[in-house]
């Protein structure tokens, strides 16, 4: 039967328009035989539209005069409406999935998905805890180290505590295990995509590194900065065996990958001001045979096992940061809803994933996962009120 | 058959009503619903209709011959302008931001409208309905002028039922309260301090963009300022003498920030002095033990820093002379910022901002004396700095493969206009080119003006195009003066024609000053 699938995207995050980018790729790969899509962009200030003139890229060149026009709705916290709730007259649009297509803030962090828990509806992606979990970076190292996932000694710092004494903080720093000498590498605790990650090879440069992450995050956290570093990322789908894909290493122009990087550096026209691919336009190398083996088989055996302790759903993509100098893997972040949902990485994977088939898999999944969860019995009788 | 025809000619009519007074509503609202300015303005530029009243000539005399049909076909022809127009909600360098208030003009003015419209139409004959409709296109501006006027009682008792719930949020949420004032500067100012406060001093509030009018404020303070917040930064714009004190009477400042006293907004003003003594109200309105921090190279704001004494008063500025933070020497990084070395309680500073120009480092100064004063540590005050984005338009510099954009887009003054040249000049690039309308608000002091930023324009540019003919003889003048040949000035009637001129000409190696790019109202034509 066809489904109705609401996906939503934009949201109150730094990486709003990455998002939008997401899902425009995602809608238009979405098989439209077997889904009906109902696009629901969430505005910058967290207002929620639906309608099908969201489908199209140019739209969004109107923002935000062109919102006037489109049906305001919003998600009922409450379960039994079965929909999207058009707020001019109340009244229902029906909804069987909810596709996330957020990044960052309130959309990957676990709020969203808290939201749709209690509007008990199926949703993409993983659930509230691992969200939260995996979107602080310190408490996702945390669990990650916990369970021997190799990870680099971190510390986080408050903006408060910068306000008191910079003096006073680098010492403390310094007297971590690690953490004893420059460089380090800083950045936000709780963002993604790379906005405000900065290296800091003395005191002037750490603190113009903290305070580029405190202009966007109120925690920042503190890591040796390794020199000759390769960033390796693997992606991870659910199933009940979980599958992992091919590795890939993104090719920054600096050492560090920037948020202009990743996004903005387009796939064809590299001048200022072109529409941008997200984190599909990104220049990469795909699965490289320079390489090692080894290293590579350590890399997939540490997403699959992070993937299990996490609980992760849908499909994640694992970053790792690979220590040339000593051949050392370890984990450095998870973006449980990562830009373009990594098709690019399964459309190279062994079996050759079509996004299409993903994201026929990842919503089938939901349904699933919705249903086991549900298969319990709750208890609600008046007891005590008795 | 007449009252089909009637019907017709009312709906298309009242469509166009509807198209056109959007049109008059977006320079209204740009003039802040002041009915006295925009009427001068529509006199000023002789924004009549064209379109919708040839248009009703012509059915005047093809309805003598073919009556219905000839209605209707000119009826239809009505809807045109709407078309040809653009819907001034969404096209425009500055739209209609459909406001509750504009909502409530717009609706008040069209239920008069077409009440009157069907009036007519009740009772007169056809022909003269095509008549009596031209007096009715002609009178749309004046309509929303009428509907404002009888909103205004209404509107009145609103805005103070809102500035009271203000002063009510300010008194609950007790914040330090820093007042910016000064003829320029004073936004960019705001946005650094707010900046460099919320990382490196305390959680902060500051209303974004240009927001410094009494109900902008208002409506900020009533939408964003939360219990928690420390620190709020608010500019306060003097368009007459007394707004800076009602505006301290909401948010009373424990320190201030004064930029600059200049030519800002003369016609609104009057006199010079009447600009001073605006000006002064904010350092007196900081009470004894407050913090006051001074342009000390601007002689009047070191007038009124040394009228009104507080507990601590700090002047910044570059010639040392008595100043309490000063830069010293200052060089242009490329086109990505400014190094700067820095003077600051004996110590000595490197610093870097992402941002250009003179007026920029003395808004940098004033930002980082107060922050300090306030204890924050000067070394990360000169760390956020670094981080510090120029707002939208305010001397900014983009380069698009190999041109460079100078946009100094917001209201020119004087020292504004030539810290922008300064820039210019200092780029390296194989032509130097700038695009404006020269400075608008100078009151009687306007064509000299800009005869002298002509001059200074002249002796650095390679073409000029000059946008509009409110300064065009002003600024041949000066880049005449300056050393510019004729044959390199260029002058064009729109701010869309000037731009086209420049793509046209813009090669790889140029360096562009985009200068005072003023409000649609200042524009040379506007044609509906």
């Amino acid at each position: 039967m066809r489904r109705r699938v609401a996906v939503l995207f934009g949201g109150c995050s730094v990486e709003h328009e990455i998002s939008v980018i997401t899902a425009l790729q995602l809608m238009e790969a979405m098989d439209t035989l077997d889904y009906d899509i109902v696009p629901v962009y969430v505005d910058q200030k967290g207002h929620w539209y639906a309608g099908k003139e969201l489908l199209k890229r140019e739209f969004y060149d109107g923002l935000p005069g062109c919102l006037e026009n489109i049906t305001k709705v919003t998600l009922l916290p409450q379960p039994g409406v079965g929909g999207l709730t058009i707020l001019k007259n109340m009244k229902v649009i029906p909804i069987d999935i909810i596709f996330l297509a957020f990044h960052g803030k309130y959309g990957e962090d676990g709020c969203v998905q808290g939201l749709i828990e209690m509007a008990d509806i199926p949703y993409t992606g993983c659930g509230v805890l691992t969200s939260a979990v995996t979107m602080n970076k310190s408490c996702c190292k945390a669990v990650l180290a916990n369970s021997n996932i190799p990870v680099l000694p971190w510390v986080v710092i408050k903006r408060e505590e910068s306000r008191q004494s910079l003096g006073a903080l680098l010492s403390r720093i310094k007297k971590c295990e690690g953490l004893e000498n420059f460089p380090y590498f800083i950045k936000p605790c709780n963002l993604g995509s790379s906005v405000g990650v900065g290296k800091a090879s003395d005191e002037k440069a750490f603190a113009e590194a903290l305070a580029r992450v405190f202009k966007y995050d109120t925690d920042a956290i503190v890591e040796p900065c390794i020199e000759d570093l390769m960033e390796v990322n693997i992606s991870v789908l659910e199933g009940d065996t979980p599958q992992v894909s091919v590795v890939e290493i993104p090719v920054a122009i600096s050492k560090v990958l920037t948020y202009e990087d990743k996004y903005l550096r387009g796939g064809k026209n590299k001048l200022g001001g072109v529409a941008s691919d997200g984190m599909a336009g990104l220049v990469r190398d795909i699965d490289p045979e320079y390489l090692d083996a080894k290293l590579k088989e350590s890399i997939r055996n540490y997403a699959l096992a992070a993937f299990m302790i996490l609980e992760c759903a849908g499909v994640v993509r694992f970053d790792f940061i690979i220590d040339c100098k000593t051949n050392t893997v370890y984990f450095n972040e998870v973006n449980p809803l990562p830009g373009s949902l990594a098709y690019y990485l399964w459309e190279k994977s062994s079996p050759r994933i079509l996004y299409t088939e993903m994201l026929d898999w990842i919503l089938k999944r939901a349904e699933i996962r919705k249903a086991r969860v549900n298969a319990v019995h709750k208890d609600m009788e008046f007891k005590a009120l008795r | 058959m007449i009252v089909v025809v009637v019907a017709i000619i009312l709906l298309c009519h009242l469509l166009l009503y509807r198209h056109r007074s959007f049109h008059y509503l977006r320079y209204f609202q740009q003039e802040e619903y002041n009915s006295g300015r925009f009427l001068s303005w529509l006199w000023n530029n002789r924004v009549f209709d064209i379109k919708a009243t040839a248009i009703a000539l012509i059915a005047l005399i093809v309805v003598g011959f073919v009556p219905f049909v000839g209605s209707i076909v000119a009826a239809v022809a009505l809807l045109f302008p709407i078309i040809l127009e653009g819907d001034p909600r969404i096209t425009g360098k500055i739209t209609l931001k459909m406001t509750m208030r504009a909502k409530r003009i717009y609706l008040c003015a069209f239920i008069l409208y077409a009440t009157l419209l069907c009036i007519a139409a009740w009772y007169v004959r056809l022909h003269m309905l095509w008549l009596i409709q031209i007096l009715f296109f002609q009178s749309i501006p004046l309509l929303l002028v009428i509907a404002n006027g009888v909103m205004m009682p209404l509107e009145r008792i609103r805005q103070r039922r809102y500035v009271s719930e203000a002063r009510e949020i300010v008194r609950d949420v007790n914040p330090v309260i820093i007042g910016i004032t000064g003829s320029y500067g004073k936004t960019s100012t705001k946005n650094i301090l707010g900046e460099i406060l919320q990382i490196a001093v305390g959680t902060t509030f500051w209303p974004p963009k240009g927001v410094n009018t009494l109900m902008g404020i208002t409506r900020e303070i009533r939408e964003n300022l939360k219990r928690g917040i420390d620190y709020a930064v608010v500019e306060m714009g003097a368009y007459r003498r007394g707004s800076i004190s009602r505006l301290c009477g909401i948010t009373p400042p424990k320190a201030g920030i004064i930029t600059a006293v200049g030519l800002c907004h003369l016609e609104r003003f009057g006199s010079e002095e009447d600009i001073f003594k605006a000006k002064s109200e904010l350092a007196e309105a900081i009470p004894d033990n407050g913090i006051l921090v001074c342009n000390g190279d601007d002689p009047a704001v070191r007038r009124i820093a040394e009228e009104n004494h507080k507990l601590v008063t700090l002047l910044y500025g570059f010639d040392d002379n008595d100043l309490d933070c000063w830069v010293s020497s200052m060089a242009l990084e490329g086109d990505k910022g400014t190094s700067f070395t820095l003077h600051w309680n004996d110590d000595v500073y490197d610093g870097y901002v992402p941002m250009f120009g003179k007026t920029m480092l003395y808004n940098v100064m004033a930002a980082f004396s107060m922050a300090c004063a306030f204890g924050a540590d000067p070394e990360y005050v000169l760390a956020v700095l670094t981080n510090i984005e120029p707002v939208g338009n305010r001397l900014q510099v983009e380069r698009n493969g190999d041109i460079i954009y100078i946009k100094d887009a917001y209201n020119s003054n004087p020292i504004g206009f030539c810290a922008a040249l300064d820039v210019l000049e200092g780029l390296l690039a194989k032509r130097r080119i700038i695009i404006t309308p020269g400075m608008i608000e100078l009151g009687e002091r306007r064509y000299e003006e800009n005869v002298i930023v002509g001059e200074v324009a002249g002796a650095i540019c390679d073409l000029a195009i000059v946008v509009g003919d409110v300064n065009s003889d002003a600024l041949r003048c000066g880049l005449e003066r300056g050393g510019l040949d004729d044959k390199d000035i260029v002058y064009c009637n729109s701010r869309d024609e000037g731009f086209a001129y420049l793509s046209s000409v813009v090669k790889d190696g140029d360096a562009v000053l985009i200068e005072n790019d003023l409000t649609d109202l200042y524009e040379q034509r506007v044609r509906l």
